[in-house]
């Protein structure tokens, strides 16, 4: 039977006492069973007996160390500390120029998207007359009983208070217009069969009938109100005049980074 | 003052007490370094490197055992050098042994297992072990050092060349079996109660 590597393994850690409780009760069963695993055993620990019994060699020399050896060996020229302060200082630069130039752009590109809200704002704050005035016809039409003094006088309530802007207003009135005319039309219609069944019973002509009517029917436009937008709001606010704490700011980090390259440049150069 | 204090002072950058340290381990780095290496001069070059390296790196040792973390840089120090000259192969024009006295003749140019009984008779037990423990790879090598040579456990030492357990238990026991195969050569040299060394 041959040794494995495995049981030259157990012997070994068997010497070192490195065996746990099992390994070393399975150890100890197969060697006193196995003759060539006892020679083995044997032979490793005279090699690890010679081993631990080789002489120690003195150390030729003392090692100590001088001052020369670690200052030589470990000061090296601290380029590092300007280098981080240049690199530090272009960190910087670029931040305040992204600030400067980025606030620029970003405080027009706001007062672009505040005007359009605005607007469209002011667009959603009048949807009731807006609406009223788009179905106004429909109702108009399907209530063709009510007077048209009635008529009139709601959309001049309606309309007292609101104040809406010029765009609104526009749109209000068109409505209203569009309205009234199909207002007088009819009206215009009925009048005159109204007219033609009257002349045709007193057998005359009322021209002026239509005319008296139609001044009083007009309503009178809701105020037109017109927005005032600061330009501010539009073109952003006005930039200062000289120079502002960012340029001080991007002229000392240019400066900074400038410097510490070159004092980490002359420093390197001066130790090669 | 103890190693604590040593190593405290050490930090504060007294190189005075870490002198003091370099004198108490020299004897163990440099048998570390010259069993490795097996070449003096290389040892001498290893111990230094170590040393220099062991104060740069002082504030690393986080406590425990001193001497497994020495070692471990000793070991390092021992693989760069091992490196260089495998690199740049040295053959120097005359020998000496550990004691830096000049062999009478050139047998080191040789091959040893040829004529082992030639080189025996030139060379004491540990020259011979020193031999054996040249035949060995770098790593099986540092760990017989380790264990057999500096007495340290298996725990210790796996920490030492960073290896898992098992690796060091399987490597110990196949460069212990290699030295066995070796030494039989030598058994002139060996003391009267290990001449019975045979083979299995």
């Amino acid at each position: 039977m041959q040794i494995t590597d495995r049981d030259w393994a157990q012997l070994s850690a068997y010497l070192d006492g490195e065996l746990s409780g099992r390994e070393l009760r399975q150890l100890r069963k197969k060697i006193q069973t196995d003759p060539l695993l006892q020679v083995a055993l044997e032979q490793l620990k005279i090699t690890r007996q010679i081993l631990q019994a080789t002489p120690q060699i003195p150390a030729p020399r003392n090692f100590i160390l001088t001052p020369e050896m670690i200052g030589m060996r470990s000061k090296k020229p601290s380029f590092s500390g300007y280098r981080l302060a240049a690199a530090l200082m272009s960190f910087l630069l670029i931040g305040v120029l992204i600030l400067d130039f980025g606030g620029i752009l970003f405080s027009g590109a706001m007062s672009a998207v505040s005007s359009q809200k605005s607007f469209e704002s002011q667009l959603e704050s009048m949807p009731e007359a807006a609406a009223d005035a788009m179905e106004e016809p429909v109702i108009l039409e399907a209530a063709e009983e009510i007077s048209e003094d009635q008529a009139i006088a709601e959309y001049e309530e309606e309309f007292a208070d609101v104040e809406a802007p010029a765009v609104a207003a526009e749109a209000v009135e068109e409505s209203l217009a569009e309205g009234i005319a199909v207002e007088e039309q009819e009206e215009k219609t009925q009048d005159a069969d109204a007219a033609t069944g009257a002349n045709r019973a007193q057998g005359g002509d009322d021209p002026q009938s239509t005319g008296q009517v139609l001044p009083s029917q007009t309503p009178e436009p809701p105020p037109v109100v017109v927005e005032y937008y600061p330009e501010e709001e539009v073109y952003g606010p006005e930039r200062e005049a000289g120079i502002s704490i960012l340029r001080i700011l991007e002229i000392l980090f240019g400066l900074g980074v400038v410097g510490f390259s070159t004092a980490a440049w002359i420093k390197r150069r001066k130790f090669r | 003052m103890d190693l604590k204090d040593q190593i405290k002072n050490s930090l504060q950058g007294d190189l005075d007490s870490f002198n003091q340290i370099v004198l108490e381990y020299q004897n163990l780095v440099y048998n570390q370094a010259y069993r490795i290496i097996g070449e003096p001069d290389a040892a001498e070059d290893a111990v230094q490197e170590a040393f220099i390296s062991a104060y740069k790196k002082l504030h690393t040792y986080r406590g425990g055992s001193f001497k497994s973390w020495l070692l471990r840089i000793v070991s390092n120090a021992c693989y760069d050098e091992f490196r260089r000259r495998k690199r740049q192969p040295v053959t120097p024009l005359y020998t000496e042994n550990q004691n830096g006295n000049e062999t009478e003749s050139a047998s080191w140019l040789e091959d040893t297992e040829e004529k082992p009984e030639e080189f025996v008779l030139r060379n004491e037990l540990s020259e011979a072990i020193q031999t054996c423990l040249d035949q060995l790879e770098f790593e099986f090598r540092t760990i017989v050092v380790l264990v057999d040579l500096q007495g340290m456990d298996y725990a210790s030492a796996a920490k030492v060349v960073d290896r898992p357990l098992g690796t060091v238990k399987s490597r110990l026991a196949r460069a212990r079996r290699n030295l066995k195969d070796c030494l039989q050569g030598f058994r002139e040299l060996l003391p009267i109660e290990f001449r019975h060394l045979g083979e299995v």
